[in-house]
């Protein structure tokens, strides 16, 4: 009776169907249902993925660096020629003459340890505003009692730029070095805090539903259905937050303190040494850019599902 | 030969205890539906919407019912109130006894598309009920793999949802649903949105599952032909009849009838022959055998 009655659930679909080709995908894969997954097609998949990424990503990649050189020897041109029209380049130093400031700086100590204080300030930071941000932004996302009181607050204080709350926050904070994280902090609270909302307000009522009809409490609708939802947007504003962060950093350092790369780049302002100044604004968009893609890189894991195209 | 062997190992780890008692017994059943006089009213900004008005319905352990009716004429908001969605302005809502107040497991939902957590593969999803009545992930994934099986994904477990076909996809949300035993199944319209040839299919598929779980199904449609299909093709459904709800005078079927309902959308106006929201009985059709 039984097998009777199983039977007839493997053979009900009709062949007629063989012109839908994921269908028919489908009834292949039924059946072989109970034979293991040939492992064969994924282990050849990753070699293939990188070559087809060489030859469509390859050429691009050739452009972007062709397009940087292409500045910096328009740079190098304009700056030894003395180019003055509207914009000067007069007292602008050329790539050369920065290239090997440069390499005096690398082969010192010091500039290593501003980087290194200036990645502290930011760690710090940042890791202090995307666990507050994630907070605020998830109750705020979720109860309106929240949202109302949070809300003005961030409308009035968000359009304050970095600068601005130098003297603030030396009034407020003990010691230099919070004064400069807090600013720092601040920069990357704001993004966080958005796109958490977003996100947690763009939850699927169905998915909502779904979960409750299975029995789901409403912490586990929170961490299985609304914050892997928001996931996406949250990491939008986390990448964001962090390119914020080290904008911010620059505001931060001119309160001084002994080393930071944006204490660097202002204190080499007052000295008039200008080769260092391109130096440590280059330092801040390289540093800037690495972090963000490591940010982005390390959050891929969280959101493997919406990559389209094979199984597993 | 192998094959019916084969299926038949497929169904040996079916929890056969949670099943509906195939045996008949009657102290086994579970999966009764009773909604008793029940309105539902929606308060908007324009002012009140009667969604469904003075609907009875009851429906036996086992039994495979459609809720049949054009869109808009509150049918999906009947479904949504045995699932607990939704609370009866007027009237109640007992399943096996129990007044429903809220969603829970022994009310399993198939929704129309896009109920699958897109995050959780094709496995995670099935796993979820199981995980959330409090077995181990193990057992839960054992569970999952089970249900896959029945609906012919096995071999999909690790893919995630946007991978699948609109069919394949339906298929784990009925996989997903059953995995907690439910003794209700409510589907909401679950093959509205699949192409004529696949929903055929699904069709078959769903009565298939169902003479092997014999839980109570209600099954929401607009669709006439596949409200006929699915409960014609079910024993308890042979005085199946359309019913127009608006006023008892009219019922051409006494509340407790199994079978195809039909509900009427909720626009004030005489119920003539030539009202196309109003079904006719299926005898009249000469639908039934």
């Amino acid at each position: 009776m039984d097998s009777k009655s199983n039977a007839a659930i493997r053979t009900a679909e009709p062949p007629a169907n063989a012109t839908d080709i994921a269908e028919t995908d489908e009834q292949t894969a039924k059946g072989s249902a109970l034979l293991t997954p040939k492992t064969g097609s994924s282990t050849e998949a990753p070699s293939r993925l990188s070559g087809t990424w060489l030859k469509t990503m390859g050429p691009r990649y050739l452009v972007r660096i062709t397009a940087l050189i292409v500045a910096v020897i328009l740079w190098e041109l304009a700056s030894q020629n003395g180019f003055n029209v509207y914009i000067n380049f007069d007292n602008i130093p050329a790539p050369s003459i920065v290239g090997a400031a440069l390499v005096t700086e690398l082969t010192g100590s010091e500039f290593y340890l501003h980087i290194l204080h200036s990645l502290e300030r930011v760690a710090i930071a940042y890791v202090i505003a995307v666990v507050l941000g994630v907070l605020l932004g998830v109750a705020m996302g979720r109860s309106r009692w929240a949202e109302d009181i949070i809300m003005p607050y961030i409308e009035l204080l968000r359009p304050i730029p970095a600068v601005a709350w130098i003297p603030l926050a030396i009034l407020m904070l003990p010691t230099e070095q919070s004064s400069i994280i807090f600013i720092t902090f601040l920069g990357a609270l704001f993004p966080v805090i958005l796109n958490t909302v977003h996100g947690v307000e763009q939850t699927s009522d169905v998915l909502v539903r779904a979960a409750r009809s299975l029995g789901a409490s409403r912490a586990a609708i929170l961490w299985h259905v609304v914050l892997p939802g928001a996931m996406p947007s949250i990491v939008a504003g986390l990448a964001i937050g962090m390119g914020v962060a080290w904008f911010s950093l620059l505001a931060g350092e001119i309160i001084s303190g002994q080393y930071g790369i944006g204490y660097y780049t202002w204190n080499s302002y007052t000295l008039i040494q200008y080769p260092q100044i391109i130096i440590g604004m280059l330092t801040i968009g390289g540093l800037g850019t690495l972090c963000t893609l490591l940010v982005r890189k390390g959050c891929n894991p969280l959101l493997k599902w919406q990559a389209k195209g094979g199984h597993s | 030969m192998n094959d019916a062997l084969a299926t038949d190992n497929r169904l040996a780890v079916l929890d056969h205890s949670r099943l509906q008692a195939k045996s008949g017994k009657p102290g086994a059943e579970r999966g009764r539906v009773s909604v008793r006089d029940v309105d539902i009213v929606f308060e908007t900004a324009t002012g009140s919407h009667v969604a469904v008005q003075n609907a009875s319905l009851t429906v036996r352990p086992g039994e495979f019912i459609c809720l049949l009716g054009p869109s808009g004429c509150g049918k999906s908001t009947l479904m949504n109130t045995i699932a607990g969605f939704v609370k009866p302005s007027q009237g109640e809502v007992k399943v096996d006894g129990k007044a429903v107040t809220e969603p829970g497991p022994d009310r399993g939902m198939v929704f129309q598309q896009h109920s699958l957590f897109p995050w959780k593969t094709v496995k995670e999803n099935v796993a979820f009920g199981p995980l959330m009545s409090g077995v181990g992930s193990q057992e839960a994934n054992s569970v999952a793999r089970t249900f896959l099986s029945l609906v012919g994904l096995a071999a999909f477990e690790n893919a995630y949802p946007n991978t699948l076909s609109g069919g394949m996809q339906q298929r784990v949300g009925i996989a997903r649903a059953l995995a907690n035993y439910p003794s209700v199944l409510l589907m909401d319209e679950p093959f509205g949105a699949l192409d004529a040839q696949t929903r055929i299919m699904m069709q078959e598929n769903l009565l298939d599952i169902w003479r092997e779980f014999r839980n109570t199904v209600v099954f929401v449609t607009h669709d006439i032909d596949e409200a006929v299909f699915l409960s014609d093709r079910q024993p308890g459904a042979d005085h199946c009849g359309y019913r127009c709800e608006p006023a008892p005078a009219q019922r051409a079927v006494p509340a407790d009838q199994p079978g195809v309902y039909g509900a009427q959308a909720p626009v004030p106006g005489p119920d003539s022959p030539g009202n196309p929201q109003c079904f006719q009985t299926a005898e009249q059709n000469g639908v039934n055998p």
